[in-house]
């Protein structure tokens, strides 16, 4: 298997990471769809998004642990920027599993993919010198607005 | 209804704002023990609030559905992960981030398909508006 995807990795890069872009998305859309099933039948959103983290937490420490002496040596700010980050990456789980638990997949999942334009904002206007705003942006921000709107107007009727 | 636009909303938010940090941490730590890190911080709080709520018996599952929240999660923060950053390193941004912005459509597609879902005009309008934002934002933003 790990030969099969390394001759295509050295043969074909860009169409091997198309593909893994494409089973990426599968994974991210089929994990949404799950933890809709998940929160109405199982558990509450907050529970659940315990032990999600805590199971991806386990399953990356393992893949870590090598490099653990080195990144023990990481500045402190890294790791309380990342700190910052699991705090708000947490809450936006707890987020989008209550989301699920009170409406369709079919209206939360749309809605929560605007997550590229509020961080390319947020960027913009924190890390100004790290981030500019295109014509292209801008189109796309109005099409995700347009969106969110149509989708909350059409959850009304 | 709306109620739940806005905690999607606000989740959207909440992984925006993480994505600011992760970019200023990752400067000067890896990938994986950066998201290591990340993940053990949203467990231990995310923990104390679903035990405040529901209390520590909320957590008694049994195996199988205990099976189904380690699936999730393994699908969502390691496989998909994994997939994500490869794909951005073999293919490049340009060319991942469209394919990766199909996410949520394979998510509405599932919830016809298998839960039964329905879906009106607006919802569909406003589903491919979103996606097709999604990718000129993700594929537009420049460096300064």
């Amino acid at each position: 298997m790990t030969n099969v995807l390394n001759k295509a990795i050295n043969e074909k890069p860009v169409t091997t990471g198309m593909l893994l872009a494409l089973m990426a998305a599968t994974a991210y859309g089929s994990s949404q769809f799950l933890a809709k099933q998940i929160v109405t039948e199982i558990a509450p959103p907050s529970v659940v998004a315990t032990v999600g983290l805590f199971s991806g937490f386990v399953v990356l420490m393992g893949l870590s642990i090598g490099n653990l002496p080195k990144d023990r040596k990481a500045p402190k700010k890294a790791v309380v920027f990342l700190i910052l980050s699991g705090i708000a990456s947490s809450a936006g789980v707890t987020f989008l599993y209550t989301a699920l638990e009170l409406a369709p997949v079919v209206i939360v999942a749309p809605v929560s993919s605007v997550t590229p334009l509020i961080s390319l904002s947020l960027a913009h206007i924190f890390l100004p010198k790290m981030e500019s705003i295109t014509a292209k942006t801008w189109v796309g921000a109005i099409l995700v607005v347009a969106g969110v709107s149509l989708i909350t107007i059409g959850s009304h009727i | 209804m709306t109620q739940a636009i806005i905690f999607a909303l606000l989740a959207a938010l909440g992984w925006g704002t993480s994505a600011i940090f992760v970019r200023l941490g990752l400067q000067n730590l890896t990938a994986t023990p950066g998201t290591a890190i990340s993940l053990a911080v949203g467990t231990i709080l995310i923990g104390i609030v679903a035990v405040t709520a529901h209390g520590p018996t909320a957590f008694n599952l049994n195996p199988n559905e205990f099976a189904w929240i380690v699936l999730l999660g393994v699908l969502n923060y390691v496989l998909g992960r994994y997939l994500n950053f490869n794909s951005v390193n073999l293919a490049g941004i340009s060319r991942s981030a469209p394919l990766l912005a199909s996410a949520p459509l394979v998510a509405v597609a599932m919830g016809i398909l298998i839960g039964g879902e329905t879906i009106n005009s607006f919802i569909l309008l406003g589903t491919l508006s979103i996606f097709g934002g999604v990718i000129l934002v993700a594929t537009g933003g420049g460096r300064g």
